[in-house]
């Protein structure tokens, strides 16, 4: 479980966070929705230290974040996807995904190579799962958009989070590319706790169990999908988008 | 944007031991200049496999590590000179672990607190190579700026290493270790992480791995190699000198790199083979016109190859099939 409490942040005299909490409970898919420069990517990144918060806690089941380095945090269950996709492109996607699933082994051991092939039939199955069969052995640069964004919410699951931060993984996209990464979201849920930023209102709405819509760096609602699209404020903020 | 192919580390399994026989059979087959030459280019050979471990597989920009390359050097020599000590078996790792220990300590100063730039870590190891030959050039315990020479030949037990084939066997010997651990750590698992580390070090630490850890690790294996490549080369030249340190020499097995081709197992022994050997020749064809004719061809290759001359080995090779794996190939077939 995600809990965040009265979490802010300022970049100089913008506030792009301010009092943000927000609980995602286990095996939930959370949606966090709001304009452009609402601070949604702020909060994800703010989550992963990628940015420091100012004031506020953080704690992922239970176990407190705020003061965490990137890897400490990784280790305390969080996984993120990026909204453009960072996989090592000169990699074949085989072995992206060797680099994530390997990466609670030991340095020492990793020199001696020992659970490479124990990692195989996984890396296999993950493949296969995520429509990259075919391409796994390929660089992974030369995949599509699409691919590239499967192998990297491949990745981010593949180092078995607690909590799954996923940033527009739907972007550029095709409809049926979309709906097909809604199916295995939704399948990965059943594993840990989803917090997805995405544009696409239609689709968030049908894949979550829980919405938060931020609007100026603060949190106007959190709700179910059907309370949001019924909350006088959100409509205000979106006007005629929901 | 342009999709590179996965890198390979350049060259299959079988190509060890026949590299390692072709060379040692060269021992019996070139006459006692050649032979040094060699023997030079060997110990060289395995300062640049230093340099291609940090920079070519980690991303570590070194122009330092003729400063590890030094500190090997300057231990064997004093070992040598002033407490008489020869035994190689004790001298060798003396000078290994010495080259670590200046990398150890540097690298925790660059690379323990925070993420830094490639060309940070440029800087510092070019300035730490600057001080260092000033320091040793006026620090009259070492033999300041004459260093210390009359380094007697070292012995492994009682056989005496000496000039022309057995230094030659022992810089084979160290060359074909180096290469070795290489290829065994850009071959294993580790060797990925210091390639995401290369690619995207924050990418890398997104996925859990301790960044500076990794860079500090390396850093020491790299200057363990080129201390051990010091050591040997203060045995073959009898004598250790600012000079050894200097930057002009990490700048050199930088060279060595960039023309070979970074990351790839073959580049810095393609590229000590062409400045040592090839260029040795032009020296000798051309006594005066030779440093024109070297740096022409190394503006040429940089220019035209960027992925150096393991680049055209690169390409032959996918010419004769497709190639798709990362080069993890090199002992895990």
């Amino acid at each position: 479980m995600l809990e965040l409490r009265g979490v802010s942040k300022t970049f100089g005299p913008l506030k792009a966070l301010d009092d943000v909490s927000l609980q995602v409970s286990d095996n939930v898919v959370a949606g966090l929705i709001g304009p452009n420069g609402s601070g949604k990517s702020t909060l994800l990144h703010t989550i992963v230290a990628r940015v420091q918060a100012d004031s506020g806690q953080m704690s992922v089941d239970g176990t407190d974040i705020t003061t965490m380095s990137v890897p400490q945090r990784v280790r305390a269950g969080l996984s993120i996807k990026f909204q453009l996709p960072r996989i090592y492109r000169e990699l074949t996607p085989r072995d992206n995904l060797l680099l994530a699933a390997q990466r609670a082994e030991s340095l020492g051991s990793l020199m001696l190579s020992r659970s490479r092939q124990r990692l195989q039939l996984q890396i296999d199955e993950t493949l296969e799962r995520f429509r990259l069969a075919d391409v796994g052995s390929r660089a992974a640069g030369a995949l599509s958009h699409g691919q590239q964004q499967w192998l990297e919410i491949a990745m981010a699951m593949s180092v078995s989070p607690k909590v799954l931060l996923l940033d527009e993984p739907t972007g550029g996209m095709s409809p049926e590319e979309r709906a097909w990464t809604g199916e295995i979201i939704h399948e990965l849920s059943s594993r840990c706790s989803v917090l997805i930023v995405e544009h696409d209102l239609d689709w968030i709405r049908r894949l979550c169990d829980q919405i938060t819509v931020l609007h100026q760096g603060r949190v106007v609602l959190t709700g179910t999908p059907a309370e949001i699209e019924r909350d006088e404020n959100v409509k205000e903020v979106y006007r005629a988008r929901v | 944007m342009l999709i590179r192919r996965p890198r390979t580390t350049g060259v299959p399994f079988w190509a060890f031991p026949l590299g390692t026989l072709v060379v040692l059979l060269l021992a019996t087959a070139v006459g006692e200049y050649q032979l040094s030459v060699l023997t030079r280019a060997l110990i060289l050979g395995l300062l640049a496999l230093s340099v291609n471990l940090a920079w070519g597989y980690t991303g570590i920009f070194t122009i330092g590590n003729a400063v590890f390359f030094g500190a090997g050097a300057y231990t064997v020599a004093l070992l040598n000179t002033r407490h008489g000590l020869s035994q190689l078996v004790v001298l060798l790792p003396l000078a290994l672990a010495a080259g670590a220990a200046v990398a150890l300590v540097l690298g925790l100063f660059l690379f323990g607190r925070r993420r830094v730039s490639e060309m940070y870590v440029a800087l510092v190891t070019l300035a730490i190579g600057y001080v260092a030959t000033l320091a040793f050039n006026g620090w009259s315990a070492v033999g300041a700026a004459n260093g210390i020479s009359d380094i007697a030949y070292g012995v492994i037990g009682s056989f005496q290493v000496g000039g022309g084939r057995p230094i030659y066997l022992l810089a084979v010997l160290v060359f074909v270790l180096g290469l070795f651990i290489t290829a065994w750590l850009a071959g294993s698992q580790f060797g990925l992480v210091m390639k995401a580390v290369r690619d995207d070090e924050e990418r890398a630490e997104f996925l859990g791995y301790p960044r500076a850890r990794v860079q500090v690790l390396v850093f020491t294996f790299s200057g363990a190699m080129a201390g051990l490549a010091g050591g040997t080369f203060a045995m073959e030249e009898g004598f250790a000198a600012p000079t050894t340190m200097s930057v002009s020499m990490s700048i050199m097995a930088l060279l060595y790199v960039i023309l070979g081709g970074r990351g790839t197992l073959i580049g810095p022994i393609l590229g000590v083979a062409l400045l040592e050997v090839a260029g040795r020749a032009v020296q000798d064809r051309f006594p005066t016109q030779w440093p024109i004719i070297i740096s022409a061809l190394l503006v040429l290759c940089v220019l035209v190859l960027p992925r150096g001359l393991a680049g055209i080995v690169g390409r032959l090779r996918r010419r004769t099939g497709p190639r798709d794996s990362s080069g993890l190939e090199v002992f895990h077939a």
